[in-house]
């Protein structure tokens, strides 16, 4: 009997004590932990547009376009893991086919214990301003190069802050196997002097120093290149034609590496940005195949102070393409390693947008100069609620380029490419914007911005990659955007847009009417008209009617009309939106 | 302080690892082929002459491991040739000379060397010289779990290899420049279904009737010297390896494409180039035996007038 107890005690009690401990454990750890999420819906059902020359066949009977995703989060102390499901069925216009299907292409699980953060899964991640390392997502681009594998940070003193990472990036939703693409590797160390060092604790100037390096390792192709040659040769006294046939193989390197030094200064105001990258030898089908060295140097300057803000940026890229796979090129842009700032200014208004800059990575210098003015309330300029006005100058150019061509593939390839200076600037301009902004308040009812846009856009360059200067795009825009507040609620904001040009397209002129009664409801009607284009046929109204509502964290909008075609850029990243015509619903929430 | 520095230090030294991740490549490209031909003019055959095959059933290859020496040999060659005419050639047949029993004697009747480097590596990559010869190999696939085959089931391993489908076609063509004394030899192969794996071309040149003594302990086929023997189709030599050459870049094929390579070579001297064959096949390249699997090959001989 006794040994009976001794059974049921070993076979259900201390079982039943261990479950009740889990479950225990189970619950508290689920009880103090936190999730969060957010989704986006964004579907669109297209119509045949006779205008637009779009049909059913035209649309490959892909009538309905759906892009969702689900961000879903939990938190607790310091651990958090995380998973965002996507779902394009089927994708909308102007997104990739291959990103048809439903999937969850980014899941994580992080923790952090003492000095040590540890993440497993996809992540994203930035070494200084990314000219050698970035993986970012931007949804309405489409665009996301997450990382799968593992990413460490690590702080073994204050003000010092190590990251390593080795891991895969996504592409489309093809999973990674028998060496289908490359394997990125990295580290980064930030060192804060200030911080790191007693005697700085104290000091104005504020120094932050900062160096990464990249490596991929890829399974390479085979690339050969065949030359025939005919040649004479006389033998016993005939003539007979010869073939010299000679095949070469590219030697293409499995691993590719680059560095990035840079340095941060604050004094004051003023906040000085410098970096510089360099890339090993990367033939790859972006840059044509060439042996060339990369480099890439990028910095900033800022001065602030109450009412004024300056910032001036320039940089000088050169053959900096780093992809994990190097046959892959193209839009839409995928499995990039580093990422190319953009200096160009983003605008608001759809006509300044009609003509933006996409990124060369193959060699270009720009610069951008920017002053934000304040004038003050109460002055005889500013007026009683003050006046802000921005000036803003962009321009990106070619670098010098000395073009060497391989006697054995007769073109760059196999060779390196070309020779250039560090920061040469070459005389063709790839795209240039000066821009003024005036934002004034009239009353407590009124206010208004007015806007001109000097653009210069080399639709050869940035469109179709041919480098010369036949098919340059010389726009001015000018904008006006009112709004009139009727009560605490109800308002009203009006836009008047025109575009004047030679070229492309010819002139624009929109019309937009927004009616807000806050907090919930918009109603707009919006028409952008190309009365200027050329061919008569495609002088067409781009017109649009859409409402929106608003609860608590859920917002609706429904959205009816014509899309006009054109390039769709974040950053300097592009993507080409086609025409359509149809019905659009969007559904944002977050919880 | 000095603490700070050499972890700093020692960072640094480790990230800087990675930037040696990186291969320099100091010469871009690499010649890999070279090959000089003169151009075959179609519309005259008075300085060339041509001979062609278009192979589009299936055949089978027969390699003979043999030796001059080998009492046992031509009681193998003979059953494999009267295949062949069973088969109605389309058993493609050579002969090579490998192992002890192929070895010259100096100063005997026994002093040709029919050995090659060709023969010897794929003797010592099938591990034959365990087994001895006679041996064959069949279409290098397997028959009843063995690889190499004794003489006493060809019949059987022949039969179940002209049992298989037809996978490739070949064409093969032979061009003879009398006044340069060269050789062209175009091959053509396309697949007839998707095959998995990496295949590769090989291009052998066989001679054949060649008279020298040969060792026998067949009575029916003759005294136990047979001093006027005729050597069937010899291996003489590989126009493009004993592994031959990818079809491909990376091996892989595609059905309904067709491969074309063309070979020039200058016969020995020593040959009867009228008696020479190219015995050209389509392998599977695998990685303990190099080159298994045969799923097609073809003969032609060469037009010297």
């Amino acid at each position: 009997m006794k040994k009976n107890k001794v059974i049921v005690f070993q076979c259900i009690i201390i079982p039943l004590l261990f479950l009740k401990t889990t479950i225990l454990f189970s619950q508290d750890f689920l009880s103090s932990g936190k999730v969060t999420g957010n989704t986006q819906i964004d579907a669109q059902y297209y119509s045949e547009d006779s205008k637009l020359g779009i049909t059913d066949s035209s649309l490959n009977y892909k009538k309905f376009g759906m892009n969702g995703f689900a961000n879903l989060i939990y938190t607790n102390g310091n651990f958090s893991a995380g998973a965002r499901i996507e779902g394009f069925l089927n994708p909308m216009l102007g997104f990739d086919s291959r990103f048809e299907g439903i999937g969850v292409p980014y899941w994580f699980a992080k923790y952090k214990a003492g000095d040590l953060e540890m993440t497993a899964g996809h992540f994203y991640e930035q070494f200084g301003s990314g000219l050698i390392l970035r993986s970012w997502e931007e949804w309405t681009l489409g665009y996301d190069n997450n990382i799968y594998g593992f990413n460490a940070h690590f702080s073994p003193y204050k003000g010092v802050m190590l990251k390593g990472l080795t891991g895969v990036q996504r592409y489309f939703w093809e999973p990674y196997e028998n060496s289908n693409r490359g394997i990125v590797r990295g580290v980064d160390g930030n060192f804060f002097l200030n911080e790191m060092f007693g005697a700085m604790n104290e000091s104005k100037t504020r120094i932050e120093l900062g160096g990464s390096f990249v490596s991929k390792y890829e399974k390479v192709p085979q690339i050969t290149y065949t030359n025939e040659m005919d040649s004479l040769a006389i033998n016993a006294g005939d003539t007979v034609l010869w073939k010299i046939k000679k095949t070469y193989q590219l030697n293409l390197p499995y691993n590719v590496g680059s560095w990035a030094a840079r340095a941060n200064v604050a004094l004051g105001g003023f906040n000085l940005y410098f970096e510089y990258a360099e890339k090993g030898n990367d033939p790859n089908a972006t840059n044509s195949y060439i042996f060339k060295k990369g480099k890439a140097m990028y910095s900033t300057l800022s001065y602030s102070q109450k009412g004024l803000g300056i910032f001036l940026a320039s940089k000088w890229i050169d053959n900096m393409s780093y992809k994990s796979k190097l046959s892959e090129s193209g839009n839409p842009p995928m499995l990039d390693i580093n990422y190319l700032p953009a200096i160009s200014k983003e605008h608001q208004y759809s006509l300044a947008t009609l003509y933006p800059y996409a990124t060369q990575p193959n060699g270009e210098f720009g610069f951008q100069g920017q002053i934000i003015y304040t004038i003050p309330k109460n002055s005889t300029l500013g007026g009683k609620y003050g006046t802000t006005v921005s000036f803003n100058y962009s321009m990106a150019r070619s670098i010098e380029k000395d073009t060497i061509i391989s006697a054995v593939t007769g073109t760059q390839a196999g060779s390196d490419g070309y020779e250039t200076k560090f920061f040469s600037v070459g005389d063709l301009t790839f795209y240039q914007d000066f821009n003024i902004l005036l934002e004034k308040k009239v009353s407590s009812a009124f206010k208004f911005k007015a806007a001109f846009y000097n653009q210069e856009y080399n639709k050869h360059v940035i469109e179709d990659e041919i480098f010369d200067d036949k098919d340059i795009v010389k726009a001015n825009i000018g904008v006006l955007d009112m709004t009139w507040k009727f009560d605490a609620r109800n308002s009203l904001r009006m836009e008047l847009q025109g575009l004047w040009t030679e070229e492309d397209d010819g002139d624009w002129a929109a019309l937009m009417l927004e009616y807000n009664v806050s907090p919930k409801w918009f109603f707009a009607v919006q028409d952008e008209y190309n009365y200027g284009n050329p061919t008569e046929d495609k002088q067409v109204h781009y017109y649009n009617l859409s409402f929106g509502y608003t609860q608590e964290s859920n917002r609706i909008s429904l959205r009816y009309g014509r899309q006009r075609d054109g390039l769709l850029c974040v950053g300097g990243v592009c993507r080409y939106v086609p025409a359509s015509t149809g019905l659009t619903l969007t559904i944002t929430s977050s919880f | 302080m000095k603490n700070k520095f050499s972890i700093i230090l020692f960072v640094m030294a480790f990230l800087s690892g990675f930037w040696f991740a990186c291969d320099k490549i100091d010469e871009p490209l690499t010649l890999t082929e070279h090959t000089e031909y003169p151009v075959i003019n179609e519309d005259t055959n008075d300085v060339f002459f041509t001979d062609s095959v278009m192979i589009t059933e299936k055949q089978v290859l027969l390699e003979d491991f043999t030796g001059h020496r080998c009492v046992n040999c031509p009681e193998a060659a003979f059953l494999a040739h009267e295949m062949a005419l069973e088969y109605d050639h389309k058993l493609i047949i050579y002969a090579v000379h490998v192992g002890q029993l192929a070895e010259p004697l100096p100063g005997t009747i026994f002093s040709t060397d029919f050995r090659n480097e060709t023969g010897t590596n794929l003797y010592n990559d099938f591990n034959l010289s365990s087994l001895g010869v006679p041996i064959g190999l069949i279409n290098r696939q397997e028959f009843s779990g063995f690889l190499p085959l004794p003489s006493f089931i060809w019949e059987q391993a022949v039969s179940n290899e002209f049992d298989k489908p037809v996978q490739a076609k070949m064409k093969l063509k032979t061009k003879y420049f009398p006044e340069e004394g060269i050789v062209v030899v175009s091959t053509e192969s396309e697949f007839t279904e998707t095959l998995e794996g990496n295949y590769k071309l090989v291009v052998y040149l066989a001679e054949d009737s060649i008279n020298a003594p040969q060792l026998n302990n067949n009575p029916e086929i003759g005294p136990d010297t047979l001093y006027n023997y005729y050597h069937r189709n010899v291996l003489r030599k590989a126009l493009n390896t004993t592994y031959g050459e990818f079809l491909t870049p990376s091996g892989q094929v595609e059905p309904g494409i067709v491969y074309k390579k063309d070979y020039t070579f200058l016969p020995d001297q020593n040959w009867q180039l009228k008696n020479c064959r190219i015995i050209a096949y389509i392998g599977k390249q695998d990685e303990v035996f190099n080159l298994t699997e045969i799923v097609q090959v073809a003969e032609v001989g060469i037009k010297t007038n």
